[in-house]
């Protein structure tokens, strides 16, 4: 008999303690540190810099983003969150205003313990904010799962996600469109179309305390 | 006639984009198809001999090799009791312009890694897979090779290996010099005493795969246009993907949305209604 799993340090739809610093590196024109429990990642922006030759288009600016591992050599994985990443961002920066130029996005993450995704699609929003790029909107990911009794976790930890998580959804919304459709679905395990709307709703009120949170720390700086 | 032909097909290369938009205001596509409608599939299984089991598939123009081999290898540190399963997406400058020759690219360690987690242990248990814990298991290494890009790359190698291990032939099994032909994984054993794993008498195993998998992708264009399998020239027009995986018992596997657009309340409804037709297309393949 599997124990039904309940959380006790903190309940179902809080996130752990966020915590952000803005430009601690010196070189890079824009960067963030975000750290969501024990889950930090480091965001380094340089941009709009010069486009590689081959890579150059006339209309709009090129968004390249690189995602180091904590340890050991990048790999499939990594690329995989590299082309997830520029997806949000690509859509997210206004490369129309920056013809034959390149935006470079670099992440490292610093310690992993769960929803890194979410966290890395956080930090890369505000290292892009700090770096006074212009941005078409502001972005905001949550990280939920899916118990084994049928509740809703909001910023599971990656004990939660290893042992009882039946589902885990990255969803990240947009600061305009907060209130329709996400940006960014990543859901993976097994689910019905209605628990995922559950979840969506979920997120999106989760996504909406972050925004705040994020917004009075930036107004702050 | 055929002037006009040319003068259209120069407007195409010239401009795409307005090319497209003409078919799609008239709701229709440049191949015929309409929104919703995937294109032809087409499927062969076992059409390679000397792999262990494998499958073509078309999907219009798209078309993907999926052979697979399977070799004994030691299990992980961790994993004593479990094979591997080592999908390999390639995409070569043979099968479109887009890719450049050398180490594989973005896109095709992209989508190797997507199906390599989309086949987890919840679709096919890696215990299967074990010969003696901790010293011998069997690797499956599966190439999906690319032989004509036009596409959906994602579906096509998806159901390609699922119809590559479904085919299941697991027929050749080869140590030092023995060489051994059989339908399904061997039957062997591990002997202790020269640690080496030897093939003995007795029908083998099938793999089985614990459910099915049903992909389908979908694409927004100019935010409003959502087209059902998108061609190469529609995914280059596109600005949102929209990608979902069903199982056998109706259930979504795996969900990703990427880019800009918004779906609308309307639009989500169609995809889950055409992946769910899509399900039954493809069971019967």
């Amino acid at each position: 008999m599997e124990n039904e799993y309940k959380r006790k340090d903190r309940e179902n739809t809080k996130t752990r303690e966020i915590k952000i610093s803005n430009g601690l590196l010196v070189q890079a024109d824009g960067s963030s540190q975000y750290s969501v429990g024990n889950t930090t990642i480091l965001c380094g922006v340089y941009g709009p810099i010069e486009a590689k030759p081959f890579e150059e288009e006339l209309d709009r600016a090129n968004v390249e983003i690189e995602f180091r591992p904590r340890t050991g050599t990048t790999n499939t994985g990594d690329r995989w969150m590299e082309f997830a990443l520029k997806s949000i961002f690509e859509s997210e920066i206004l490369v129309y205003m920056h013809p034959r130029t390149r935006f470079k996005l670099n992440f490292q993450p610093i310690s992993d313990d769960g929803s890194l995704e979410s966290a890395a699609i956080n930090s890369g929003c505000i290292a892009l904010i700090n770096a006074g790029v212009p941005l078409s909107t502001m972005i905001c990911a949550t990280t939920v799962i899916v118990t084994t009794n049928g509740d809703i976790l909001v910023d599971p930890t990656a004990e939660e996600l290893l042992n009882n998580a039946v589902s885990s959804h990255t969803i990240a919304f947009s600061k305009t469109n907060i209130d329709s459709s996400p940006v960014y679905i990543n859901s993976k395990g097994k689910f019905t179309r209605e628990k995922y709307q559950e979840c969506e709703s979920v997120s999106r009120e989760a996504c909406k305390k972050i925004l705040k949170f994020l917004e009075s720390t930036l107004e702050s700086n | 006639m055929s002037t006009d032909l040319f003068k259209a097909k120069i407007f195409q290369k010239i401009h795409p984009q307005e090319f497209h938009r003409r078919f799609f205001s008239k709701k229709l596509r440049t191949d015929g198809r309409e929104f919703n409608d995937f294109r032809t599939t087409k499927v062969t299984q076992d059409g390679i001999q000397v792999a262990d089991g494998s499958s073509t598939v078309r999907l219009g123009k798209t078309t993907i090799v999926c052979g697979i081999r399977a070799e004994v290898c030691e299990p992980k540190l961790q994993t004593p009791g479990k094979g591997y399963l080592v999908p390999n997406v390639k995409l070569t400058p043979m099968c479109s312009n887009k890719f450049a020759p050398g180490p594989p690219g973005l896109l095709s360690q992209v989508v190797s890694d997507h199906i390599y987690r989309l086949f987890d242990e919840s679709v096919f248990p890696l215990d299967q897979l074990l010969i003696e814990k901790g010293t011998a298991v069997w690797c499956l290494y599966a190439d999906i090779v690319c032989l004509n890009y036009d596409g959906n790359i994602f579906d096509a190698s998806i159901i390609a290996l699922m119809l590559a291990l479904k085919n299941g032939k697991y027929n050749t099994f080869k140590l030092d010099i023995i060489y051994y032909k059989l339908v399904v994984l061997p039957k062997v054993c591990f002997d202790e005493t020269s640690g080496s794993v030897n093939r003995v008498k007795g029908e083998g195993s099938k793999v089985t795969l614990t459910t099915e998998l049903f992909p389908s992708t979908f694409c927004l264009v100019e935010g409003s246009y959502l087209l059902t399998d998108p061609s190469m020239d529609e995914e280059d027009l596109a600005d949102t993907f929209f990608f979902i995986v069903m199982d056998s018992s109706d259930n979504i596997v795996n969900m990703w949305k990427r880019g800009a657009g918004h779906i609308t309340p309307d639009q989500t409804d169609i995809i889950y209604e055409t992946a769910k037709k899509r399900k039954l297309q493809l069971e019967k393949l």
